[in-house]
């Protein structure tokens, strides 16, 4: 298939390097998010299972939000 | 559901952008082509299982594949015919949460792509339409293989689309989401970013997608940038982060529907004792048992209260209303209630949707999106026309003539509270406005075949077919 760099959508070049330079900062905080989530959930788990989100959400937003934090996105 | 888009409509008006395919319209049915050039995309796209986990999910619109003697032009490698929503609506017509689940739904589709090696090539909010109730995407051709490595080539586009006017009439003024139908591509984030309150640059997320995405921006507006800077420099887990935060930046905005004049009309019980409205709604209920409409459109819908008495009868009803407060009740109300055939949507109709876009063609006008509905609304509304408004009413009425080829009428006359409070502090230039001249207005456009008193009120229902309908 044709590999165009750019899509029929005009990206806008500050945005597509401001993109490349934000999403490598974002990329290390969730890093860390996750690696202190886990650490809390160390110690969490046998007393209050604090780091656990709500469960019985019906708000789709949330719900799919809910699944996004499940997805591999925040996988460290 | 029969499509509401009229058959004299080109579609193809709004999807000659992208080359990998379009829509038109042929014997009023709508078919997308597939171009050679999306062939590879579009076959991946269905043979991976992203189209059947989107469309399972209710995210992405489903299709058949029609013959390809169908197509529109040459160069077609297939045809599509897709399930039609009822109502093509547009973003300038969404209320706050309409325009956070399109932005929520469009985030959701690009995480399951990327799982199964796929990301939208753009983000129009235009490319989100309300299906029995819930945002999904129509446009099958966004769908395309991740190449791996690059930045998201939407990004801008979703932040215009999306995440700038969500953020304007979250933080600043929720009209500001009328902002959206001067600029189609989306507010610039230049103009967004001077609109915004000082404070929201202190949001980690707002401050960095919008405020600093708008400086850098503007920095590299004219400058040429060499592809190695920009190919393969972007990791997908970068990528999945920069979705990760667009989502709570979507997810944490809030707009609470105020308690304004309208949202609260029926709960202050104005003009209307609590006999009075049910006899109001025995009366409407009736009246569109009569005329047994497929699509009805309720003009002033306010919340929605006499919509729903349309959608109980099986009744596709788009509930347009002018304040933004009515339309989010009226939109969470029908999440609450997973209500499929009730789609609430914000104009002014003393200054309703135009034609817009390239050659005035692109986005249709609220009245050649409607076609010619079977059943009109104008339940306390044409008072606000007529003399909110200073209308004529025999203007009044060809407006509504226009719109659909039944409708169930009020009047209001000058003795109900509402009129007298609209007229206590302006003169009353309105001589013809009277029960007389109402129904002699009426009757240049319409046949009355019933007028009927509201028990304990001062007001009367008309329902009335339009002349030569």
């Amino acid at each position: 298939m044709e590999r165009h760099i750019l899509a029929y959508v005009d990206p806008g070049t500050g945005a597509l390097l401001f993109q490349i330079l934000i999403a490598g900062l974002l990329s290390v905080l969730v890093f860390f998010r996750n690696a202190a989530r886990r650490v809390l959930g160390l110690f969490a788990r046998p007393f209050l299972r604090i780091a656990r989100r709500p469960c019985g959400e019906t708000n789709p937003l949330r719900v799919a939000a809910r699944q996004g934090s499940e997805s591999p996105t925040n996988a460290p | 559901m029969s499509p509401v888009v009229p058959p004299a409509a080109d579609p193809r008006a709004a999807s000659f952008r992208d080359p990998a395919g379009f829509v038109y319209r042929r014997e009023g049915v709508l078919y997308r082509q597939v171009q050679h050039s999306g062939r590879e995309a579009y076959d991946r796209l269905m043979a991976g299982g992203l189209y059947d986990e989107l469309v399972q999910a209710g995210l992405l619109v489903p299709h058949e594949e029609a013959p390809l003697s169908l197509a529109a032009s040459e160069g077609a490698y297939k045809v599509l015919r897709p399930r039609e929503v009822p109502f093509v609506s547009y973003p300038y017509e969404w209320c706050f949460s309409q325009l956070q689940d399109a932005a929520a739904a469009t985030l959701e589709i690009q995480r399951r792509a990327l799982a199964r090696g796929f990301w939208l090539k753009d983000a129009s909010a235009y490319n989100i339409q309300f299906l029995e109730g819930r945002p999904v995407l129509i446009d099958t051709l966004s769908l395309e293989p991740y190449p791996e490595g690059r930045p998201w080539v939407a990004y801008r586009q979703f932040c215009q689309h999306f995440l700038a006017p969500l953020a304007l009439m979250s933080r600043t003024d929720v009209r500001l989401g009328q902002l959206l139908r001067v600029h189609l591509d989306g507010i610039p984030l230049d103009l967004a970013s001077r609109l915004l309150p000082w404070r929201t640059r202190l949001s980690f997320s707002l401050g960095i997608h919008l405020h600093l995405q708008a400086r850098v921006a503007a920095r590299y507006a004219d400058r040429e940038v060499p592809r190695e800077r920009i190919e393969g420099r972007m990791s997908r887990r970068a990528l999945e982060a920069l979705m990760d935060s667009l989502g709570s930046a979507v997810r944490r905005l809030r707009w609470r529907a105020g308690s304004t004049e309208w949202a609260d009309y029926y709960a202050a019980g104005n003009n209307y004792a609590p006999e009075s409205m049910a006899d109001k709604e025995r009366l409407v209920g009736g009246m569109i048992e009569e005329v047994r409409p497929r699509v009805v459109w309720d003009l002033g819908a306010n919340t929605g209260r006499f919509s729903r008495l349309a959608a109980a009868r099986g009744a596709f009803t788009v509930c347009w209303d002018a304040d933004p407060s009515c339309v989010e009740e009226n939109y969470l109300r029908t999440k609450r209630a997973g209500e499929c055939n009730v789609l609430p949507l914000w104009t002014d109709l003393t200054n309703p949707s135009p034609p817009l876009g390239w050659a005035g063609a692109e986005r249709l006008s609220l009245a050649d999106r409607g076609g010619d509905v079977d059943l009109v609304l104008a339940l306390g509304l044409v008072h606000h026309l007529a003399i909110g408004n200073n209308v004529p009413l025999p203007r009044v009425f060809d407006f509504l003539a226009g719109l659909g080829r039944a409708g169930i009428v009020e009047f209001v006359p000058k003795q109900d509270s509402q009129v007298k409070r609209m007229l206590s502090v302006r003169q009353d230039v309105f001589a013809d406005y009277h029960r007389e001249g109402f129904e002699r207005a009426l009757s240049a456009r319409f046949r009355i075949e019933r007028a009927v008193p509201i028990q304990g009120t001062c007001r009367t229902l008309y329902l009335v077919r339009r002349l030569g309908a």
